[in-house]
């Protein structure tokens, strides 16, 4: 169903829905009532991940959860590097630390580091995701990731930027947790990268990979068919940005925003990005609170969350 | 979500130790396209029966895990195009305008093709190859969702290996009629190896 086809035959039935979900009771309804931050009326995809969040989403609201503290995540910051090649300095950890907290700052993140450490292996630093260098480099290295950050920087091959793991991946798989991005994506590099033209050098592929470790999809997740990225207040997009492309309407029917390039989730240039929405902070919330909850000791301790989760797992 | 955690978990712990996981494989897509009746390259029938049959024989080691017998359907993969790989007619085609690799698959097509190819093999085998196929499927899917390439192109390049993984390794399976009738493009959309920006 694409955007068009969505908004004509959802309209009636997000006005019937939208009062009786108020009242669900999440726990006790074997079929959920559509989330908040869901669009509203749209036939769910197969059964998958999308899913399961709605659900959480949909049981927070109904438990009038709202995440309001600060959560504080230590980083423990790996550098792969093989020579020369892939080592940072300081001034450029920090400059990553401080652009991921300003951008974080809203979703009520404060990413503070917890140890900086150099790690010399050629098959860790250039490596692919879903590979064993990938699964042997974060068994050795990561540290507790449960309650904390565990950020690579390596030399992924394939044209990558950066990968990252969701957070509903960690209870399955919690030694993958963490997010691995090029190591000249970071900010404030005394030299460019060889590759040239490189317009991914001012921090924004951590701040994109964070953002899927917090629970966020990209902006052209599913393309012009609902419910795209599970979030309102960004436009549907056809398939992802390259450049800086502004002021393009969609090309997805019934769309009337610009596609959303401005957009961390999306693929643009580095200096092409500039925000998240407020409904993406608001999902961040959410999805730390709920799936990361050992990250803060409020959460931890909460024995709503722990029902709500006993409920929905 | 649950089966397509554990089968990701699964393959986590089961990476630490043992053969390279290989679940792509970009070249394969050329086994797929010489399989069809306009083929720029001919290939024997005997060649397709040594194919189907190491590929066969690399699932049923695997014993049902996909990571044992990847890396064998990669071998018998890279081994059937061995023989083609030197000649100038290959080279003429890598350069060319047929040469096409997988940019999506067409999820429902390969259910089709699956059961299909399921009508010529013994159960085991069938499990197999449906779970290698899934694997590899789940495998792209987690990367895409999750990371940032540097443009539109790295991205086709890169699932391109695991959709011509797939492709190729269902192909063995079909009968000849239906496999010289089957194009890449049945199995979803394709790119131009030279868009892609595909070298060997």
């Amino acid at each position: 169903m694409n955007r068009r086809d969505f908004l004509m035959s959802s309209a009636c039935a997000c006005l019937a829905t939208a009062t009786a979900k108020v009242a669900t009771v999440f726990a006790q309804d074997a079929t959920p009532a559509p989330a908040r931050l869901t669009r509203c009326g749209t036939p769910l995809p197969t059964p998958s991940e999308k899913i399961q969040a709605r659900r959480v989403v949909s049981a927070l609201r109904a438990n009038r959860v709202n995440f309001r503290g600060k959560t504080v995540i230590p980083v423990h910051f790996h550098i792969l590097h093989e020579g020369q090649q892939g080592y940072l300095p300081d001034r450029q950890i920090k400059a990553q630390m401080v652009l991921l907290n300003k951008e974080y700052a809203p979703a009520s993140l404060e990413f503070k580091l917890a140890d900086v450490n150099l790690h010399e292996n050629s098959a860790w630093f250039r490596h692919q995701p879903g590979t064993n260098e990938e699964i042997e480099m974060k068994n050795a290295l990561g540290k507790d990731t449960a309650k904390s950050l565990n950020l690579y920087t390596a030399e992924p091959e394939g044209g990558l930027l950066g990968y990252a793991t969701f957070p509903w991946w960690y209870q399955e798989m919690p030694q993958l947790d963490g997010v691995v991005i090029h190591h000249a994506s970071l900010p404030k590099a005394a030299r460019p990268w060889v590759q040239q033209p490189w317009p991914f050098n001012l921090g924004m592929t951590a701040v994109h990979e964070v953002g899927h470790w917090a629970g966020l999809y990209h902006t052209f997740q599913g393309g012009c068919d609902a419910p795209g990225d599970d979030i309102e207040d960004t436009a549907y997009e056809a398939t992802s940005a390259s450049g800086c492309p502004l002021n393009q309407r969609s090309s997805c029917p019934g769309e009337t925003r610009f596609n959303p390039v401005e957009n961390y989730m999306d693929y643009s240039d580095d200096a092409c990005m500039k925000h998240f929405t407020p409904m993406q902070y608001q999902r961040i919330k959410d999805m730390v609170g709920y799936y990361r909850y050992q990250l803060n000791p409020l959460t931890q301790r909460s024995s709503l969350l722990a029902q709500i989760r006993e409920s929905i797992e | 979500m649950r089966p397509t955690l554990f089968l990701l978990a699964g393959l986590a712990l089961s990476f630490s130790v043992g053969p390279a996981y290989a679940l792509k494989n970009i070249a394969a897509c050329d086994i797929v396209a010489f399989a069809a009746k306009d083929s720029p390259i001919a290939v024997t029938d005997a060649q397709w029966l040594d194919y189907r049959a190491a590929i066969e024989a690399a699932l049923a080691k695997g014993s049902g895990d996909p990571r044992s017998a990847s890396a064998d359907v990669v071998a018998a993969q890279t081994s059937f195009l061995a023989s083609i790989k030197g000649s100038a007619a290959y080279q003429d085609y890598l350069a060319g305008d047929s040469c096409l690799l997988m940019s999506k698959l067409d999820a429902s097509v390969v259910d089709a093709l699956l059961e299909e190819a399921a009508k010529s093999l013994p159960e085991r085998a069938t499990k197999a190859l449906r779970d290698i196929v899934q694997a590899s499927r789940t495998q792209i899917d987690r990367i895409e969702r999750t990371a940032r390439f540097r443009s539109n192109r790295d991205k086709t390049l890169f699932a391109a290996q695991y959709y011509c993984f797939v492709a190729a390794t269902i192909a063995a399976f079909l009968p000849p009629d239906r496999r010289a009738e089957i194009a890449l493009e049945d199995f979803g959309e394709t790119a131009s190896c030279k868009e892609a920006g595909r070298t060997a």
